[in-house]
């Protein structure tokens, strides 16, 4: 009898909590992402910064962020680019990332930044204090180096087409580069120009360093952009080069250029959103996140083909 | 009609209320859920569209804001404004406007100069009055950064409603301003939304003032409708879309209906499957039930069926054993009675036997055998004599008269019995063969060699209601120590030679049985010279 009381009892209880329950319906509320990242790229005009917003993008989603992103119109004018910057800043952002046209003009908003509490991030340009996302340059150009090395007969002349002079990326890429062949090597270093990282500039500029160095045997390239504008001017030479974008990968496999050095934007741009979200979350970050930086050769081609989203 | 509560009904009503809670239960809950579910899904999708609406209309604000900036950054800009080649700047932002077809017009406006160059074809340098440039200036004042401001074009003959971006164009003081109509960006990116008649679409700025809407809005009361709102992150504009409640509440209903439905049909299923398997259940029941009824009725042929190993099973197996061991008890009564026949039977050819010795005793002369045989057969009679345990004190003494005889037969000249009984007490009421026991040990035990012949009197009288009986002789009396032995409890005795006791312990019992402690028996003796038994009885006349 004592069961059939406690039985009883527990349905009961049961439909009480039913009904409880069900007065209390929850309103139709969602989640709204309530962190917002500002992100300023130095342009869009290439593969590469195409897939680093993509990758933003996907991780904002993953960690319920909204994104701003602005580019300049291309990678030289910083007075526009500072411009965004500060309108951005005072447009209710959480964290920045920028990826500066022009590392002599970054002091400026990234004081402003300081004066306003936001975290600054760079991506793929090194900010000097700033937490740092994107490849290992230097070793970038020592993974070039030694890929020529490997290649190249001893006492050969090879040359670097560097991007700006105001980009660390570039510099560090083509100091990488020279250090490693001058220490390892008996290879020598014909010379080293640096260009807008743009197709024209880098192809008049590979015209002119054949002119002057004939003997040229093998040319470093610090963009894929560049390398598309070298190899329309130098044929039969080694060409390394470095991103990983769809039109290079084809090159290689038209054995137009010898190697890229990958670098993944979306990957990129993937880490720089977990990296900000971390430090959002109290999380300690390091200054230096770098992405993994492979050689693309032909038998490995398809498999970064692969990866991008386009 | 009446209804019987029997374990059938009793077991499937227990079953069905069990039922009918758990289904009502389950539907609660699965109607709880579902239309919670329905609800955030419908939300959710909701916010999905304006989410959408809201991204593209995000983008529009940003591309209006970056083409402004360009336009703001562009060299021949630059270098027409300080050449004053006016209508130049006119053509280029008239491909600037091409290029960005959100964009409704786009202005130059130089304050000090009060020159407004505008991408329009007809008209498109322009001087203004005061009143117009200090207007216009004090309108784009207030914007900067990312923020479009929501404002009227005063400069338009029309004065439509527009969102305006300005940048200032460094060391010209020359402001480029880009103009988006109000109307140009409802119908690009929140018409869509609204389209339908219960939906209204609205765009708020960031104070919360409504900037764009599909209708009107301030008419409405907002509990009748369910709202998505999407907070532009660029523009720091909102868009808000509400749903008419009626539109899925009528779905809800739906649902409502359709779980109402689930649970009558799951009902009835469940009513019917718990009817049939209670039926099932209590059949063994049942059976046994009517079994037990029938052999109520005195039909013990009949035999419960066992079915399966459960309690039931248990209880007819056990039923149909106690019907067997019925049966077999019943047999060993009749046996007994038959036994108890012939026991009657011997007593009476034992009687008519010694019947037979007496007459021929008589027959040959020989009276005095025929007297002890005809009282030798009365007092077998007597004791052999099943009905009744009690007669008169009368048929008692004369009883007792008769074994009296008999025993001076046996021991002639040894003892004498004198009776002095009080006419009051010969009708009343006394357990037969009361007196016998204790006139035999006085018979038997009171002569001595000292004093071989004892005399014996009985005696009765009543009073206070009692009726006393007392035997006394004048014998050798009984020592103290078989007194006392005598009056111990008949278990606690040991055997004894020549006074056994049983006889005397006997009849104590037998009147404790019948009259509890009203009835006893007193023994005196002086161990030398006399006996004296009494007995109490309450004294009963039978009429």
């Amino acid at each position: 009898m004592t069961k059939f009381i406690a039985l009883f009892y527990g349905i009961l209880a049961m439909l009480l909590i039913a009904v409880i329950s069900y007065s209390m319906q929850k309103s139709e509320e969602k989640f709204i992402p309530s962190r917002t990242i500002g992100v300023v790229l130095k342009a869009m005009d290439s593969e590469h910064w195409l897939s680093v917003r993509s990758g933003m993008i996907q991780a904002a989603q993953q960690n319920n962020m909204r994104l701003i992103v602005i580019t300049a119109e291309n990678e030289t004018v910083f007075a526009e680019q500072n411009k965004i910057i500060s309108d951005l800043l005072d447009n209710g952002i959480d964290a920045l990332i920028v990826s500066p046209t022009n590392i002599n003009h970054t002091q400026e908003f990234v004081d402003a930044a300081r004066e306003k509490n936001i975290p600054v991030f760079s991506i793929d340009e090194e900010i000097a204090g700033i937490a740092y996302v994107g490849s290992n340059n230097y070793a970038i150009g020592e993974k070039a180096a030694e890929f020529m090395i490997k290649n190249l007969p001893e006492g050969a002349e090879v040359s670097v087409i560097s991007g700006s002079a105001n980009q660390n990326a570039h510099i560090h890429r083509t100091l990488g580069f020279v250090n490693y062949i001058e220490k390892n090597s008996s290879l020598r270093i014909g010379k080293t120009m640096a260009a807008e990282t743009q197709y024209r500039q880098a192809m008049t500029q590979a015209e002119k360093l054949l002119r002057e160095r004939p003997n040229t045997q093998g040319i470093f390239v610090t963009s894929a952009i560049m390398t598309l504008g070298v190899i329309e001017v130098a044929d039969n030479l080694m060409i390394v080069g470095v991103d990983t974008q769809n039109d290079a990968i084809m090159a290689i496999k038209n054995g137009k250029i010898n190697t890229l050095i990958s670098q993944d934007g979306h990957e990129s741009g993937k880490l720089a959103i977990e990296v900000v979200a971390a430090h959002l979350n109290k999380q300690p970050v390091e200054k230096y996140n770098f992405i993994s930086n492979e050689l693309i050769t032909a038998e490995n081609a398809e498999e970064f083909l692969l990866q991008e989203d386009f | 009609m009446k209804i019987v509560w029997n374990m059938r009904l009793k077991m499937f009503l227990a079953a069905l209320v069990i039922n009918v809670l758990a289904i009502i239960f389950a539907m609660l809950l699965f109607y709880h859920y579902s239309a919670e579910y329905f609800y955030s899904e419908y939300a959710n999708s909701l916010y999905e569209r304006v989410y959408i609406g809201a991204k593209n209309a995000d983008a529009g604000f940003q591309k209006i804001y970056r083409a402004n900036l360009d336009i703001s950054f562009d060299d021949d800009i630059k270098t027409s404004l300080a050449s004053q080649n006016y209508p130049k700047i006119a053509s280029k932002l008239k491909t600037y406007r091409e290029k960005n077809p959100l964009a409704d017009d786009i202005y130059i406006f130089m304050p000090d100069k009060k020159i407004l160059i505008r991408s329009e074809e007809y008209n498109s340098v322009q001087k203004l009055d005061d009143k117009d440039s200090v207007a216009w200036q004090n309108i784009i004042d207030n914007q900067s950064g990312m923020r479009p401001i929501f404002a009227e074009n005063i400069l338009n003959p029309a004065e439509k409603k527009i969102f305006l971006y300005k940048a200032e164009i460094s060391g010209e003081n020359a402001f480029v301003t880009t103009q988006i109509s109000e109307r140009g960006l409802y119908y690009n990116f929140i018409d869509d939304l609204g389209s339908d008649n219960s939906n209204i679409a609205l765009m708020f700025d960031a104070a919360g003032n409504i900037i764009s809407q599909s209708r009107a809005y301030s008419t409405l009361n907002k509990k009748d409708f369910i709202s998505a709102e999407v907070e532009m992150p660029f523009s720091h504009f909102k868009i808000t879309l509400l749903v008419n409640r009626k539109k899925i509440e009528s779905k809800i209903i739906f649902m409502q209906i359709l779980s109402v439905l689930g649970v009558i049909f799951i009902l009835i299923l469940s009513t019917f499957l718990i009817y049939v398997l209670s039926a099932k259940l209590n059949e063994p029941v049942e059976n046994l039930a009517q079994i037990m009824q029938d052999v109520g009725h005195g039909n013990f042929s009949l035999r419960a069926k066992v079915e399966g190993n459960d309690e039931i099973g248990y209880l007819a197996e056990r039923f149909n054993h106690m019907l067997d061991n019925l049966e077999n008890e019943k047999i060993l009564k009749r046996q007994a009675e038959l036994n108890a026949l012939q026991y009657q039977i011997r007593p009476h050819f034992i009687y008519n036997t010694l019947n037979s010795i007496r007459f021929a005793a008589m027959i040959q002369g020989a009276k005095n055998i025929g007297e002890l045989l005809a009282n030798f057969i009365e007092l077998l009679q007597v004791s052999t004599n099943r009905e009744g345990e009690f007669g008169t004190l009368a048929e008692e003494i004369s009883t007792l008269k008769k074994y009296v005889a008999l025993q001076e037969f046996r021991l002639m000249n040894s003892f004498a019995v004198d009776f002095n009984l009080a006419e009051e007490t010969l009708s009343c009421r006394v357990p037969r063969l009361i007196l016998q026991p204790f006139v035999e040990n006085s018979i038997l035990h009171a002569p001595s060699p000292e004093k071989t012949f004892c005399r014996i009197i009985i005696s009765s009288e009543i009073s206070n209601g009692k009726l006393i009986i007392s035997i006394l002789d004048d014998g050798k009396g009984i020592s103290p120590e078989i007194l006392e032995n005598l009056s111990a409890k008949p278990s606690d005795k040991k055997a004894h030679g020549g006074f056994s006791g049983i006889g005397v312990s006997n009849i104590k019992e037998r009147l404790k049985l019948y009259y509890g402690d009203s009835g006893e028996v007193l023994c005196e003796s002086d161990g030398k010279t006399y006996t004296k038994i009494s007995i109490y009885l309450p004294a009963e006349v039978i009429k």
